[in-house]
């Protein structure tokens, strides 16, 4: 590969509880710069693949038994989360998470903090953060728990991105949200890799949207990489149209068609 | 009518110790959501720490500076020891911990610094100053004066300082707030050594009235009904509870107490959070999670 990997998972495993496997032998490599997708059902292990690169997953009592993660050269198994934040590898959490009972503009703040920023920086950041989310700026002194899931999945990402980060995970950032915002969302995630050289992994249920907007994508099942691709040569080929599109080889079919074709998978 | 304001103002001001105690809980179950069982105990360490330090010839403001110190060593041994391994437990697995904490503290305090009754002097007079035609404890002025200070200071660190922010932000989602780079364990290791201080002040406070002795970490059960009343997790609400459990109980003792024979201050502060439990089970300040419908 030309382009240099800024973030590098080698064959992990990973188990909760001491007991439940959560993944088993994930590999995978992004190019700085690129969006990439994991795709799957759910329990495949799209946000455990992700929170075992954050290092959350040891917050929730998941562990990481063997293989290894490096971003931009640092060990990530032996990082705690709160220096990989500094790093610039920050994760946005599924169902979004923003502090409910703060107020937009202290969401944004606090998630500076880690960079120690100056007033001015913190400023500047915020600006920043409203010029991409003109929504958030608007609302900057409602507390968070009021706003819009739409606003809020936007304020997740604002928190995350206002640390600088050079990777962010973002982990079902459609779930919940009607089609207009769940695009509206999309494209400014495109807009902060094209114009911030931002790099995203992105975990999804949604095949169809993330597959628009990834370069490449893991499918993964039960905790193992079922296949991978450059998404624009994943979204054309049959099994993937049919099993995470819901679309026939032969095209679109009926609800009809597709409601019998769904019973005949559960029979199997 | 002044009978009636004079046992009211004496109740309010009482009233503010209690709430001193309880705003040592709130902080906790803020940051951590745990009810720590060990603030009791924590509160007496602090008050035979100071005691003792005095008792050993240190001038009183040095012996006080020294005790924050200790407690503030305390918080950090806390956060190692006990928090940070069972990160991620369930909440009575913690609560659990910090009931096994406060009988190793209280331990601890009462093997190093011995168990009999210590008194300690601010040199604050117990004498009652009249204001108009109201008689006031001035012992009890000046703890209600110490109370409004600290939280006022309180106030300023949760409000205006990034500290402050942070800590709301653990307070309202931990896994969002270690998801941006927050370091859980220096929050917690902050709380604990400001909840020791705040511990602290109100052992210093309770022993001079009652002398520092065991039962002083007994004043935790004196909490729970501010609490209940107040909401854990409002310090505005410790300090509404605290003065409605002290206004009403020397109201009721002094008019409601000769019809039930007397003694009733030690159960009236549970019976009337009972009855609050009934109505606002959250607390007159507590959270209701904000929920989008």
């Amino acid at each position: 590969m030309t382009t240099s990997s800024i973030l590098r998972v080698d064959n992990i495993h990973v188990i909760y509880d001491q007991v439940i496997l959560g993944a088993r032998g994930i590999s995978l490599e992004l190019p700085e710069g690129r969006i990439h997708a994991l795709l799957g059902a759910n329990g495949a292990g799209k946000t455990t693949t992700l929170k075992a690169i954050s290092g959350l997953i040891r917050a929730e009592r998941g562990e990481v038994t063997c293989g290894s993660i490096h971003f931009a050269g640092h060990d990530v198994l032996k990082s705690d989360p709160a220096a990989l934040v500094s790093q610039g590898l920050v994760q946005v959490l599924e169902g979004r998470h923003c502090f409910a009972e703060l107020d937009v503009d202290e969401n944004l703040r606090v998630g500076a903090f880690v960079r120690t920023p100056s007033r001015a920086d913190l400023r500047r950041g915020l600006e920043r953060i409203y010029t991409y989310f003109p929504r958030l700026a608007e609302r900057r002194r409602s507390r968070a728990g009021y706003l819009s899931g739409g606003e809020q999945q936007m304020l997740a990402i604002g928190r995350a991105l206002i640390a600088s980060p050079r990777l962010v995970l973002l982990d079902e950032p459609s779930m919940g949200l009607a089609p207009q915002i769940v695009i509206e969302i999309f494209e400014i995630v495109r807009r902060l890799n094209h114009e911030e050289g931002v790099s995203f992994l992105l975990a999804e249920q949604n095949a169809a949207i993330a597959l628009r907007y990834s370069d490449h994508a893991h499918i993964l099942e039960n905790g193992r990489i079922a296949g991978s691709g450059p998404s624009a040569e994943l979204a054309e080929r049959d099994d993937v149209r049919a099993s995470y599109l819901g679309i026939g080889a032969e095209g679109r079919r009926s609800f009809r068609e597709a409601r019998h074709y769904h019973s005949r998978r559960r029979e199997h | 009518m002044n009978f009636f304001l004079e046992t009211l103002i004496g109740g309010l001001l009482a009233g503010t110790m209690y709430s001193l105690v309880a705003i040592g809980f709130v902080l906790i179950y803020k940051a951590s959501g745990v009810f720590n069982f060990a603030q009791g105990a924590m509160l007496l360490f602090a008050a035979l720490n100071c005691v003792s330090l005095q008792e050993a010839g240190l001038p009183f403001p040095a012996a006080v500076l020294a005790s924050v110190s200790i407690m503030i060593v305390l918080a950090l041994a806390i956060e190692r020891a006990v928090l940070r391994p069972l990160v991620g437990r369930s909440q009575i697995t913690l609560f659990m911990a910090t009931l096994g904490l406060s009988f190793i503290i209280e331990g601890l305090a009462q093997g190093l610094m011995g168990a009999e009754v210590r008194a300690l002097d601010l040199g604050i007079e117990d004498v009652p100053i009249t204001i108009g035609d109201i008689m006031v404890s001035q012992f009890d002025l000046f703890a209600a004066a110490t109370a409004g200070i600290l939280v006022l200071v309180l106030a300023l660190l949760f409000n205006k300082t990034r500290i402050g922010v942070s800590l709301r932000a653990v307070a309202d989602d931990t896994r969002a707030a270690l998801s941006i780079g927050i370091n859980l364990n220096r929050i917690w290791q902050i709380v604990w050594a400001v909840a020791g201080i705040v511990g602290l002040v109100a052992g210093l406070l309770w022993g001079a009235r009652q002398g520092v002795q065991f039962a002083l970490s007994l004043v935790v059960l004196k909490a729970l009904p501010v609490l209940i009343i107040g909401g854990f997790t409002s310090i505005g609400g410790a300090i509404a509870g605290g003065l409605i459990v002290g206004a009403a109980e020397n109201l009721a003792e002094v008019y409601a107490g000769p019809l039930l024979g007397g003694g009733i201050t030690p159960w009236f502060a549970y019976f009337l959070a009972l009855a609050f439990l009934y109505v606002r089970p959250a607390g007159l300040f507590g959270e209701r999670a904000i929920e989008r419908v």
